[in-house]
């Protein structure tokens, strides 16, 4: 509406900025000079890891930075107006008229006691709308985002709406006030799938229709490509190479790039090889049959049955709230359930009273114990599994060094503590490991690590896995056959590829789709490329 | 009263969000933390901590050597009321007593009393805690339901009740301590431990059939160690004041004792004229109190994250 | 844009008028299981004190009629207080008379016991609910500025001030006021039983030393929790996301930042709300005001059992009625409790 309308120049132009932070220590450097600039109603996409900076240049553009930063710059204004020199009043015109953030979680992002349509119509009275008339507005606002009925939905309280619901609130409340920059701060990361497509394509939607420039930033590189016309890859606050998404995807100049891109999941191949004793499936580990689950009256799982052979590799895959989880939890035996799970104890004997299951999960900063070192943690489990390795040799299986083994988990970088918690499952020969989103927690160039190692521990001990994780190309990599949890029920179990190839249950089909459409304009194997520049709608 | 609700603020959920210097510096530090620095220096560095040591210090020397150094809390000097002066430096009170001597052998008794009150609240509390929060359920509710009804009263009404009941000796005060305090640990203790059951390392532990007494005593108990700190230094700090407390209200030390409470309660008619009878050991009781709440404060302070 | 039905259950709100009577619904469930819950605890309360109670060792009858009573005198005194037969049969006595408002008469004072608490009681609550007015603007605007200053000095000046004059015991924060204001400074008189009697300014001015007083005693907590709700407030996103709206400071103080931060101190005022209002035994015994927590100390004193029983009730009934009070308040400023549902 107003976007591209009024100048010539760049939306946003950055020269050589730098941001550091303050600390006991000294300063820490976290945006060493970095330079770009954004076109009216451009898409641009900043990219890396975190801890690369990314959001915190992005978010000088806003002048929203630590009280302990510090800023310089040789350039820095978005419209026109130079974000350096802003302070009180004008600071607050300029938030209010020139940009709109989306961010990373919008259940925390929006107010719990105020309801949402009054949160989106305080942009309009701030720009002196009266009451009713700012109303009016936010109820246009919000379905202009597709939340409908707007009267409804704006007497409802965040808490109230879903995940994907709670975004559009906040994109509508980002664009009331017409801005000409949209700064998207990992607006999808906490979503499933198919809402990260909804909502993705609805701001490309706008976009198109209102003219604002947008800065998406990611950690997810297949994401940035498929929303961005430019983007800059960031590492350790340096722009380290910047170009059309095209050509930095198919020809990525700088080492950082290529190792970001080889790190990706592809989502067309596959790591683990058939299961070694596949063809034992009339003997399978474990067999779950008819198994339900309530949660305080609420559904989480509905009869679910299925078997895991010997050594096979079970992705569950499922948005949040599908049940997966405690999918897990059941078969871990760590909450109670309707139905049976039968473990098979044969080539066991006399070892009936060893646990079946072991667990990773998530979170590895909340799955070990702060005040234990790994060399407790691993000889305790050594010896609760009835394991045969020593800690040296359990540690070198997955690949711990030695001097870690007398640290704490505090001072365990994430992949270490996610190493250390594998370490911990693989202590004695226990048939079953469930891996509970093992890798969401992780940077991209870890994850892969990871991933690697879980499946060289499957091929070398023959365990089965339970691998769970909403991420459909990462399930597809290590998994043999794919299941599909949808609102507690599994709607589909299948062959990987199968269940790539010929979904049925039209849910299934969707979680294909976006893991799909992700790889549009992806170098390897897509023939459907987009040009560059164009907007995917 | 009110003071072992000081850390309730311990029960709310974490703000989900670090402030933004924090949230940056994290972002940009690497996580190779610097290794926890030991507490006890940490403790030293803060001036709250050592002032409030070295007056805590001083009263429990006090209560120790009164008969080695040879006070009298009890004798009269001859003087009735006199106003404090070189010979007597707190003056004296109506029955010629040293007031300065009384003040210090009044540490004697705070110090017995509170601490074992505060020592058995931790430990019937914290066993409670422990246990309700690792079994849940049934355990768990009968608990907290008992606790709800214990907490509804006023302590300083559940402690009259208690003392009428028991009586105001040493044993039965420290009875009544520890069972006024226990229900409000217990319920801390339990909300700590209700938050660590949902990490995975416990839930790892007993996947691999760890004992439930080893799982309590080394992985929950050293998890919420810091926590029972803090709650053990509070509740002494409120077992001594509440001693004094009854004391103060009549219900407590019987003359001719030189609690503290009791020589604030029987002089308070010399207020007006003769104020060193009151002031003095009303000094005393803020002082300990304070001390000790300061100390709790410090720990607590620490030992974050 | 292709859309599944959304997940039934899962955070999916009712739609109109429907969603509304199922939102009331839950309040009401809340509130009606709060309203069952304050007679049981009350009846468990009642059972504990009144057997904890006549544990004690003594004779009531005889330390009432004096040692020239015949034995028979004695016992027939007994009987019309209820202090013979067995525990349950005393206690199902003086829950009747408790609930049929025949609350006995009290030996040390001779005078029923209903009219005693009950005008004690009115005295408790004139002096604590003047205590509350001042305590809650005193620590929200306290514990404001700490956390907004959170982390520099002066938060924690104010956390330690405030800290170590709650850990004052009140008895001596009431002398040291007493010597101040009324010995040295003459400013307002020492003892505060006149304030019974007199006029409404001349009530309050002599409220105003053992008001304070109280203030002080709770301030710390009150001003903690204010701060720990503050802080939590303006370090969320939201509180972001009102900054970068461009929204004016004053109007984010008031919408996004203490309607969120009080929430969570509501609980903690209701409890001190029912102990101010139902009498502070130690302020009131100390500026010898008849409060009913002052005669609850000399019931005990005297073993008046019946007296301190009744007594104790009431007290409960006082700190229950300010838990359901402080329950309304949250339901009212608490969307995500009045229209709670156990997201998982």
């Amino acid at each position: 509406m107003t976007g591209a309308t009024h100048r010539s120049g760049p939306v946003v132009s950055v020269r050589d900025l730098r941001i550091g932070y303050r600390t006991g220590h000294g300063t820490l450097q976290a945006v060493k000079g970095v330079s770009f600039a954004v076109q009216a109603g451009e898409a641009y996409g900043l990219v890396g890891e975190s801890g690369s900076g990314k959001s915190t240049a992005a978010m000088a553009l806003t002048r929203y930075l630590a009280p302990n930063a510090e800023l310089s710059a040789g350039d820095l204004s978005v419209a026109g107006v130079d974000v350096r020199s802003l302070e009180g009043r004008r600071l607050r015109h300029f938030r209010a008229e020139s940009l709109g953030v989306v961010y990373q979680e919008p259940g925390l992002a929006l107010n719990p006691t105020m309801a949402v349509g009054e949160q989106v119509a305080e942009v309009f009275r701030l720009a002196g709308a009266g009451r009713s008339e700012a109303a009016q507005r936010a109820h246009a606002a919000l379905e202009r985002v597709q939340l409908t009925p707007a009267a409804v939905i704006a007497g409802r309280y965040p808490h109230e709406l879903s995940g994907g619901q709670q975004q559009r609130v906040v994109i509508a409340m980002a664009l009331a006030g017409s801005p000409d920059l949209l700064i998207l701060d990992e607006p999808t990361t906490g979503l499933d799938g198919r809402v990260e497509t909804e909502i993705m394509a609805l701001i490309d939607r706008l976009r198109a229709e209102l003219g604002f420039a947008t800065i998406l930033i990611s950690h997810n590189l297949p994401l940035i490509a498929a929303h961005c016309r430019r983007i800059g890859v960031l590492q350790d606050g340096v722009m380290v190479e910047e170009g059309p998404s095209e050509r930095v995807l198919r020809s990525p100049r700088h080492a950082y790039t290529r190792s970001l891109i080889a790190a990706l999941p592809d989502i067309d191949a596959r790591r683990s090889r058939p299961a070694s004793g596949a063809d034992d499936t009339a003997r399978p580990v474990v067999t779950v049959s008819g198994v339900s689950k309530d949660y305080h009256r609420k559904r989480a799982l509905r009869d679910v049955s299925f078997t895991i052979g010997r050594g096979e590799v079970l992705g569950i895959v499922g948005e949040s709230g599908s049940g997966k989880t405690t999918l897990g939890r059941v078969l871990a035996g760590l909450t109670t359930y309707d139905g049976q799970v039968t473990f098979d104890q044969g080539g066991r004997p006399g070892r009936r009273r060893l646990p079946q299951v072991q667990v990773v999960f998530q979170n590895a900063d909340l799955s070990l114990n702060p005040r234990r070192t790994v060399r407790q943690v691993l000889k305790r489990s050594i010896r609760l599994l009835d394991g045969d390795q020593t800690v040296e040799q359990l540690a070198d299986s997955v690949g711990i060094e030695h001097e870690l083994l007398d640290r704490l988990p505090g001072q365990l970088s994430g992949g270490q503590k996610q190493r250390v918690a594998i370490a911990r499952a693989f202590a004695g020969n226990v048939p079953l490991v469930i891996c509970d989103e093992p890798t969401s927690a992780l940077d991209v160039s870890i994850q892969a690590r990871i991933i690697d190692l879980l499946v060289e521990l499957q091929q070398r001990t023959g365990v089965s896995y339970l691998f769970i994780s909403h991420d459909m190309a990462v399930v597809r990599q290590i998994s043999h056959r794919i299941g599909v949890l949808y609102d507690g029920e599994l709607v589909e179990l299948k062959q990987s590829d199968e269940l790539f190839e010929s979904a049925e249950h039209p849910y299934s089909r969707q979680l294909v789709e976006s893991a799909l459409s992700l790889r549009r304009g992806w170098p390897r194997g897509d023939a459907r490329a987009e040009e560059p520049g164009q907007v995917i709608a | 009263m009110g003071m072992s609700v000081l850390t309730s603020d311990e029960n709310l959920p974490e703000p989900g969000a670090l402030t933004p210097a924090a949230a940056a510096v994290q972002d940009v530090a690497t996580a190779s933390a610097t290794p926890r620095r030991p507490r006890a220096r940490a403790l030293l560095r803060r001036p709250t901590f050592v002032i409030s040591a070295v007056i805590v210090l001083w009263w429990i020397l006090a209560a120790v050597l009164w008969k080695v150094v040879g006070l009298d809390p009890y004798s009269n000097t001859g003087k009735l009321l006199a106003a404090p002066s070189w010979s007597q430096p707190f003056g004296t009170d109506n029955l010629g007593r040293s007031v300065f001597a009384r003040t210090l052998v009044g540490a004697d008794r705070a110090l017995l009393i509170g601490p074992l009150g505060a020592v058995m609240a931790t430990i019937l509390g914290g066993a409670l805690g422990v246990i309700a929060g690792y079994f849940r359920g049934i355990v768990d509710t009968a608990l907290m339901r008992v606790f709800d009804v214990l907490v509804v009263l006023p302590p300083i009404i559940f402690l009259i009740v208690l003392v009428t009941a028991f009586g105001s000796g040493t044993r039965a005060l420290i009875l009544c301590i520890g069972f006024v305090y226990a229900p409000g640990i217990a319920r801390i203790i339990r909300a700590a431990v209700l938050a660590e059951m949902g990490k995975g390392y416990v839930a790892s532990a007993r996947l691999q059939r760890e004992s439930r007494l080893r799982i309590m005593a080394l992985e929950l108990v050293p998890n919420v160690w810091p926590t029972m700190l803090v709650q053990i230094t509070l509740s002494l700090a409120s077992a001594i004041l509440m001693t004094a407390t009854l004391s103060f209200l009549g219900l407590g030390a019987q003359p001719p004792s030189a609690d503290w409470g009791l020589q604030i309660n029987a002089n308070m008619i010399y207020l007006q004229q003769q104020w060193w009878t009151v002031l003095f050991p009303a000094l005393a009781v803020a002082s300990l109190v304070v001390s000790v709440q300061l100390i709790a404060d410090n720990i607590k302070e620490v030992s974050r994250p | 844009m292709t859309t599944l039905n959304p997940r039934p259950g899962a955070a999916a709100p009712g739609r109109g008028f429907g969603a509304l009577a199922e939102r009331h619904g839950r309040v009401l469930r809340l509130l009606g299981r709060r309203l069952v819950q304050i007679p049981v605890v009350l009846l468990v309360v009642s059972a504990l004190t009144f057997w904890l109670i006549q544990v004690v060792p003594g004779d009531p009858g005889r330390a009432t009629l004096g040692q020239y009573a015949t034995d028979e005198q004695v016992r027939i005194w007994d009987e019309q207080n209820g202090l013979t037969g067995s525990l349950l049969s005393r206690y199902l006595h003086w829950l009747h008379g408790f609930v049929t408002g025949d609350w006995g008469t009290s030996f040390v004072f001779g005078q029923p016991n209903r009219e005693l608490i009950l005008d004690r009681l009115l005295n408790s609550a004139l002096l604590g609910a003047l205590a509350f007015v001042l305590l809650v603007p005193i620590s929200v605007v306290l514990g404001s500025v700490q956390g907004y200053r959170e982390g520099r000095r002066t938060d924690r000046s104010i956390t330690i001030a405030a800290m170590s004059l709650s850990a004052v015991p009140a008895f001596v924060v009431g002398v040291i006021l007493l010597l101040v204001f009324a010995v040295w400074l003459h400013l307002v008189p020492v003892q505060a039983s006149a304030l019974a009697t007199g006029n409404i300014g001349q009530r309050l001015h002599a409220m105003i030393i053992p008001a304070v007083t109280l203030v002080v005693y709770y301030l710390a907590v009150v001003t903690r929790m204010v701060r720990t709700g503050v802080t939590g407030a303006i370090t969320a996103q939201h509180h972001r996301t009102a900054v970068l709206k461009g929204l004016e400071p004053a109007s984010i103080v008031r919408r996004h930042v203490l309607r969120n931060a009080l929430i969570p101190t509501l609980s903690l005022l209701g409890i001190y709300l029912g102990a101010l209002l139902s009498g502070e035994a130690v302020v009131e015994q100390l500026f010898n005001y008849p409060g009913l927590g002052a005669l609850l100390v000399t019931a005990a004193e005297h073993k008046d059992v019946v007296l301190l029983c009744d007594g104790v009730v009431v007290t409960g009934v006082v700190a229950l009625l300010a838990l359901l009070l402080a329950d309304i308040a949250l339901i009212v400023s608490d969307p995500r409790i009045r229209f709670d549902n156990a997201s998982s």
